[in-house]
Formats: structure tokens, C-alpha cells, sequence
């Protein structure tokens, strides 16, 4: 598996603007694998419209180099968007670029929990 | 990267494929109106009912997604290559999800507006730190 949980990637953008996003692994090796064979994660979408999307209800602020194991970084501090939940294929993915610290994680946990509950 | 068993190499090579479909063809239609219905083979001229393909097209059609592998064919009546339902169908959706985004790109942008139509919450916030603790 060549991607894991926490690992920042980079995918085309799936809303079908022409460009690439960032977006976080959150599927590990535990996920069911399918009768193709090829690997797939779930990942979340990240932005860096901070002053956009910041402020949403549901949304976690990333910082750069705060919530990314030393040594990495994101290119900017980031919104995750828990709107922006996609199945990607192995093959469409490139990184990881960086990874998220466990206090990283427990933001992205948390604003999918906002989706889901608040 | 993770070490794989040869065996399964060999099974991943032989069924990943390219998908030579383009959205809003004849191949996508007849692929997906097969797609549908797996567990029958349709004659040529029925998959052109079904589908509203031309029937001057429909032979063609079908001899280019058998030369494909897509489908299979068996006393002239087509059928979604079983060994390949799953990617099919999954590669379908992605087609469908990629002509529905593409077809008006400046809609895709996003805004971040919240609609004033909100749902009762499930949990407040100090529950959700709860769940995270």
C-alpha cells in the first residue's frame, strides 16, 4: 500500500475544475479491498482558501507546519473540507507530499463529525 | 510499497484496463444499458431499441466494444464481460461523474455561502470533543 492514513496527496481536482487539489488519506489498510485488485482510499479534500472556507461551521483550519510531522509541510495553511469526500484509485493519487501529526488528524476527525452531527 | 503475492500481480495486470470510452457515445450507451442488465445477452437490434442508437450504428458499435473486451458475445447476443462488471461499472460512474462536471465548468467553483437550510444538530460541540477524547 503505498499510501497511508494522515498522508497529505495530491489528486486532480474532482470537481472537475482543471487543476490539482490536496487532500488527506483517511482509509488505512483495513479497508475492504475490491475483486479488481487495485487499491483505493477515501480521502478528504483540502483547501487553501482559508478566508473562504475557515469559517464555515463545519470546517478545521491545518496549520502549515504545525499539524505536519517535522520536516514536511503544507504549502499553506489549510481548510479541510469535509464536504469533499471522494474513493480515488491508487493510480490517481501522487505524494504523499507530507503527513498530518495526530493533532492534525483529530481536526480532520473533527470536522467530518461537524458534517455529520452538527 | 508494499510487497504483492506473484499470483496476484498476475491477476491485478490481467484485469486493470484502459477505458477507451468518451462520454456521450454510442459505446457509453450500449456499455451502460449492459451494465444494467448483466444477467441477460442482447441481441443487436434490442440494444438499439433500448438504448435510442441508431440501428444503422448498433453492429458497430457492438464489434468495437467486444474488440475492446468490454463485452462478451455468445450466439450473437451481447453481454458485460463478467470478469470485468465491477470495473466497468465503476469506471462508468467516473465517466458519468467527469461529463457531469465538465459540462459547465464555471459551475463547479465553489462558494461559501451555508444555505439557511440547517439541520438539527445530533451532537453539540462539547459532545463531539467527547467522542474525540
Amino acid at each position: 500500500m503505498k499510501y497511508d492514513r494522515g498522508d497529505i496527496v495530491s489528486l486532480d481536482d474532482p470537481y472537475g475544475n482543471d487543476k490539482t487539489r490536496s487532500a488527506v488519506v483517511i482509509s488505512d489498510g483495513r479497508r475492504p479491498k475490491h475483486e479488481d485488485g487495485t487499491i483505493r482510499y477515501n480521502v478528504v479534500m483540502l483547501t487553501s482558501q482559508v478566508d473562504e472556507f475557515g469559517e464555515h461551521d463545519w470546517t478545521q483550519t491545518l496549520d502549515a507546519t504545525g499539524d505536519t510531522v517535522s520536516g514536511d509541510s503544507l504549502l499553506s495553511d489549510s481548510v479541510v473540507e469535509p464536504w469533499g469526500t471522494y474513493v480515488v484509485r491508487e493510480k490517481n493519487l501522487t505524494g504523499p507530499h507530507a503527513q498530518l501529526t495526530d493533532n492534525g488528524m483529530k481536526k480532520v476527525a473533527r470536522s467530518l463529525a461537524n458534517l455529520v452531527l452538527r | 510499497m508494499e510487497p504483492v503475492r506473484v499470483e496476484d500481480l498476475k491477476k491485478r495486470e490481467g484485469t486493470e484496463i484502459d477505458f477507451p470510452i468518451n462520454p456521450g457515445t454510442n459505446e457509453e450507451a450500449a456499455l451502460r444499458f449492459l451494465a444494467s442488465e448483466p444477467e441477460f445477452g442482447w441481441p443487436p437490434v434490442k440494444i438499439a431499441e433500448r438504448t435510442d442508437i441508431n440501428s444503422n450504428s448498433i453492429t458497430k458499435t457492438m464489434q468495437r466494444l467486444y474488440e475492446k473486451d468490454l463485452v462478451d458475445r455468445i450466439s450473437g447476443r451481447y453481454f458485460i464481460n463478467p470478469d470485468l462488471e465491477e470495473e466497468i461499472n465503476g469506471l462508468l460512474g467516473d465517466l458519468h461523474n467527469a461529463a457531469q462536471s465538465q459540462a459547465h465548468p464555471e459551475e463547479n467553483r465553489q462558494t461559501s455561502a451555508q444555505s439557511d437550510d440547517i439541520s438539527d444538530p445530533f451532537a453539540s460541540e462539547n459532545e463531539i470533543d467527547d467522542l474525540l477524547d
